[in-house]
């Protein structure tokens, strides 16, 4: 039924003045857009595949392309807009479900857009990063209800054992992305630029490569419902280990990669056989029930000889405060809060753009509940889920995180322009493709450096923030809700995030 | 320390270089019959079809021998040495004391014995003296007949048809380019020139010559054809020249025998390019392999190894690309082979677009390669030979007309892609 | 001698190293007066040669003894004693084409003049084209023992 084929999304436009035959594009395209006719000595595109994730825009030697929305548009209806119209033509015939990946793009309010950040005055002066000390340095774990001391000879030493501490040299990590969803390379780059930075990877649910050993001591090794490359060697081998509950992308359900993804040196890492499909089941199977979740919380800990802190991630769902009090009983040494703008390699649309709350809010809540609750210094609070800038990373310490979870950042600093089609396996950028004719497009000499400097001008970043707040150590910031205030929110929202309004007195 | 060339072309060359390369001081003197700075013999047919001007043939820059320190005698002739003595009798009576020397005369034409052949009826394509007069005294639109259908045969017959010369190619053989091509090459290339306007008389010769009218001959032809023009070519080949050296005890079979560091029989003489008599690479059997590349290696090697180094000469690989009107064809090694139980040969011919590709392997060891039409990237294929290495992991792509590296074993194209 | 290495590892096979290359050997130094003005297209002297997935750029390494100079009927081809470039003169080569079949690395080429063309390591640029404009870093300008 060629009259329900849906128009092409996109528009290839070609200044033929400056194409120059070079057909870079033509070998670039991952989808296959740009074709090369010998006969007319020509480049020409064929646009129903173009999914704008502009590889060919970039490697262009001489801007001759741009990738613009196709300007024959369906009718103009703020109901039912094109997106809808073109998921229900594509459902009307195939029936399946709509995937999609990254995270939620929809215009739904985003509440660190709605804060502000304070700055000194005259009474209490600002520091100057660049001449004074500042410090961003966070130690991860469960800290003690009081810190009891006993003195030796004159000598000060703590009378009990802290719970492991894992030191990061600024307080963002780099979430869970697992190999198989991306490459090697991508993989090999978080390590070495966490590596770089002081701060920690995660391995995501694939396993870790035995190539990748040599950055253990960066590492947070994850155990989700998969349990994908689980084995004594690879929970020791990280610094914290992390048991996924939720991904903010798709809260309660799990996740699926292709068998055609499931490589020899994939199969190897998840220990699983070669090609076949890799379903995570969207519970785990052996957790119904808080206690459960105690129960493998202490067998990894019990595994690793409580020597590294257990994460427990959850996705911010409406019931989150109760949930993550209940995680903190369970044992967790640290929470990691998964909001809905949270990326992903492949996730059904519907649930990724309608299911689970945003993260500022999220966060708020639990710090508070667990404050309340006087636990909140049983575990440490990782904020996830959209994180764009250094500012966002500061609201979200001030409403109470002891740290973020980047993923999707770092991976537009490797090059990811959010084209959301992770899923194909297609990727031109080679981050999100198993074709080795792709994944070497990440060089990891360059593309750590790319992170690292992302995630260090972040971090200075911070530094200049807290010094105009008079602050010197991140610690006096941490859920110091008093150095934000809101702009065009209502009562109910104020008070759920617990900042008050632009211009109210502190 | 003296270091004396006799011959001055590119072994000669190749060796100043590379004594310079390591000696500074010695005192090089080179003895050149012909008046001309070095030239590459090749050249002569360019200049004769004004493709290169007088300015574009000296293979070196004017300044070379000043640069060099080199004291060269233009048209001076070496008539005779003396190897106990170590010296060099010159044709104009002088006499040199070497301490090195280098014997690199080259080679030169062969003349038959024909009937009715004078100094006026022919002239032998082979120096720049022999363009120069062939330039005074052919002009477009006469006859001319070339004897010998191999490479020089072929060049001369492409410079004098672009002059606008009519020109008849004889070949006693019955297929041209015979040493470097098998039948279906010689096929190819014999129809095209053909196309382009030279005739062609294969399996023939000339048997005797007459003068005709307005300064024309008379030639007659084995198969009785008699063809009137205004000269012969004579392009038979050429034999290694070392008439001066004949009363000598130096070992000559049909070159002077040179070792694997160009060394002679003698002490303090070394033996370079057309003149020498090298060990083949392949069959190890020694041969005169009159080809460019050959001279300037040899040369290149004999001049650091007169200086004390030791340079070696990995042996003798034939190999050619030549050009006739506008057909590229390229050459390397034992290219004339056909398959047989020794021999393996992959052959690949398009008569339309007038390309023709060829392999001859033995025990899966590139031996010889033949190209026509399209020769891009025929290196590859010569250091196949060079360094015989087993194909049999891509030998299906050996033909591919975009042949590469990659098509190599991983390690090996690792290692070179590291050099 | 600092030469151009290129790592399959990382080469992408986008081939703006050919590009480049042409751009820095035109006149106007400008890609698109080098393509579009000059006429220049297909005088790249690197290949980027390509067995899915590998790619690889290649192109001259400047032998210590050049099989291509010894080859040379004319005398254009050269290694400069200073710097040991090995380059084509392009106004003296008559085009025989010897050297293509001289070099192990089929890193010389017959140009669209009929003349060889060949790298020549930029002479007068302070660091070959290809290497400052591979977008992955796969080609680089060391020395031998740097790799």
């Amino acid at each position: 039924m060629k009259h329900q084929a849906l128009p092409p999304e996109f528009s290839v436009i070609r200044n033929e003045d400056k194409c120059i035959q070079c057909q870079a594009c033509v070998r670039q395209c991952g989808f296959d857009v740009h074709q090369y006719d010998a006969v007319k000595d020509k480049v020409c595109a064929n646009e129903e595949k173009c999914v704008n994730c502009q590889r060919c825009v970039m490697i262009c030697p001489t801007n001759a392309l741009a990738i613009t929305t196709n300007p024959n548009q369906y009718r103009t209806n703020s109901h039912w807009n094109a997106v809808h119209l073109q998921n229900i033509s594509r459902q009307a015939a195939t029936g399946g479900v709509i995937l999609t990946g990254m995270g939620n793009d929809k215009p739904m309010p985003s509440y660190f857009d709605r804060i502000l950040i304070n700055a000194s005055q005259v009474s209490n002066p600002s520091i100057d990063p660049l001449r004074e000390p500042m410090e961003l340095r966070t130690y991860l774990g469960a800290k003690p209800d009081q810190l009891k001391v006993s003195s030796e000879n004159g000598e000060i030493k703590l009378a009990e054992p802290l719970s492991p501490q894992v030191r990061i040299e600024t307080p963002i990590l780099f979430s869970a992305i697992s190999y198989g969803a991306i490459s090697f390379e991508v993989c090999e780059t978080l390590a070495r630029a966490a590596t770089n930075l002081g701060t920690l990877y995660n391995t995501g649910e694939g396993g870790l490569h035995r190539d990748l050993y040599q950055y253990k001591e960066n590492t947070i090794v994850q155990v989700a419902s998969g349990r994908y490359g689980v084995n004594h060697e690879y929970l020791n081998a990280g610094r914290i280990v992390e048991i996924k509950i939720g991904q903010g992308a798709k809260p309660g359900i799990g996740g699926h990669l292709p068998g055609e993804k499931i490589t020899k040196s994939i199969s190897e890492t998840r220990m699983i056989p070669e090609g076949t499909d890799a379903i995570s089941p969207a519970p785990h199977h052996d957790i119904y029930s808080i206690e459960d979740l105690r129960q493998l919380i202490y067998n990894l800990k019990e595994a690793t000889r409580y020597q590294k802190p257990v994460s427990v991630k959850i996705s911010a769902v409406h019931n989150i405060a109760a949930i993550a009090s209940g995680v903190a009983r369970a044992g967790a040494d640290i929470i990691a809060i998964d909001g809905f703008r949270g990326g992903t390699g492949a996730a059904p649309m519907a649930i990724r753009d309608h299911v689970g709350i945003p993260i500022e809010l999220a966060l708020a809540v639990v710090d508070q509940r667990l404050r309340d609750e006087k636990i909140r210094n049983r575990v440490s609070l990782i904020a996830a889920g959209g994180f764009r800038s250094s500012a966002d990373v500061i609201k979200a310490i001030a409403l109470g995180a002891d740290a973020v979870y980047v993923a999707t950042a770092p991976l537009i600093a490797i090059g990811c322009r959010l084209c959301q089609k992770c899923y194909t396996g297609k990727c031109s950028w080679g981050i999100c493709t198993q074709d080795p004719y792709k994944t070497k497009r990440v060089n990891p000499d360059l593309a750590a450096e790319r992170v690292h400097n992302l995630i260090h001008g972040w971090s200075h970043e911070i530094k200049e923030m807290m010094g105009g707040m008079g602050i010197n150590s991140i610690e006096s910031l941490r859920g110091n809700r008093s150095h934000l205030q809101g702009v065009g929110m209502s009562e109910k929202e104020l008070k759920m995030l617990g900042i008050k309004h632009a211009g109210e007195a502190i | 320390m003296h270091y004396v060339i006799i011959g001055n072309s590119i072994a000669a060359t190749a060796a100043i270089e590379g004594i310079r390369s390591q000696d500074r001081q010695g005192k090089i003197t080179v003895i050149s019959e012909e008046k001309d700075h070095v030239y590459g013999r090749p050249l002569i047919s360019y200049w004769l079809e004004k493709k290169v001007s007088e300015q574009q043939m000296p293979y070196r820059d004017p300044e070379f021998y000043q640069e060099q320190n080199v004291e060269v005698l233009l048209g001076v002739k070496a008539t005779s040495v003396s190897f106990d003595k170590k010296t060099v009798k010159l044709s104009n009576k002088k006499e040199l004391t070497y301490d090195k020397l280098l014997i690199s005369t080259g080679g030169k034409p062969i003349v038959p014995p024909i009937p009715g052949l004078t100094a006026k009826n022919h002239s032998c394509f082979y120096n720049y003296e022999d363009v120069r007069q062939l330039n005074q005294t052919v002009q477009p639109g006469q006859h001319v007949l070339v004897l010998g259908g191999g490479l020089t045969g072929l060049k001369a017959a492409e410079s004098l048809h672009r002059l606008g010369v009519k020109v008849s190619l004889i070949e006693l053989a019955d297929r041209l380019l015979g040493t470097i091509m098998d039948h279906d090459g010689s096929e190819m290339v014999a129809s095209f020139i053909k196309s382009q306007g030279v005739d062609l008389y294969l399996g023939n010769t000339i048997t005797q010559i007459n003068s005709a009218k307005n300064g024309l001959s008379q030639f007659i032809l084995k198969d009785g054809t008699t063809l009137e023009a205004k000269l012969l070519i004579m392009a038979i080949g050429v034999t290694p020249r070392t008439d001066f050296l004949k009363d000598s005890n130096l070992t000559i079979n049909r070159g002077i025998l040179a070792s694997a560091t160009q060394a002679t029989n003698f002490p303090d003489v070394y033996v370079a390019g057309d003149v020498a008599e090298v060990p083949d690479l392949l069959t190890g059997k020694t041969v005169v392999a009159p080809i460019l590349p050959n001279a300037f290696t040899q040369g290149r090697i004999a001049g650091i190894n007169m200086t004390g180094g030791t340079a070696s000469f990995e042996g003798s690989l034939a190999y050619n690309a030549i050009g006739f009107l506008g057909m590229h064809t390229v050459s390397m090694g034992q290219s004339t082979l056909e398959t047989s139980n020794e021999y393996e040969v992959l052959k690949q011919l398009d008569q339309t677009k007038q390309t023709y590709r060829k392999i001859v392997l033995q025990n899966n060891r590139l031996i010889g390669a033949l190209f026509i039409g399209e020769i891009g990237r025929a290196g590859l294929y010569q250091d196949l030979i060079r360094n015989q290495v087993d194909v049999s992991s891509f030998k299906d792509q050996l033909l591919a007309n975009d042949f590469k590296l990659l098509n190599l074993p991983s390690t090996v194209y690792q290692s070179k892609l590291a050099e | 001698m600092k030469k151009v290495y290129t790592n399959p590892k990382h080469c992408v096979n986008c081939h703006l190293c050919k590009v480049y290359c042409v751009a820095a050997h035109s006149s106007s130094k400008d890609v698109l007066k080098a393509y579009k003005e000059e006429g220049l297209k297909d005088t790249a002297r690197i290949i980027v040669e390509e067995t899915k997935p590998i790619s690889c750029a290649v192109q001259c390494r400047h032998c210590d003894e050049p099989k291509c100079v010894a080859s040379c009927i004319s005398g254009a081809m050269r290694k400069d004693p200073t710097t040991g470039i090995v380059y084509c003169d392009t106004s003296r080569c008559v085009g025989c084409l010897t050297c293509v079949v001289a070099c192990s690395h089929g890193a010389v080429q017959p140009g669209p003049d009929g003349k060889a063309l060949k790298c020549d390591l930029c002479r007068n640029l302070s660091e070959p084209a290809c290497v400052a404009n591979c977008p992955n870093g796969a080609i680089a300008f060391l020395e031998k023992e740097e790799k």
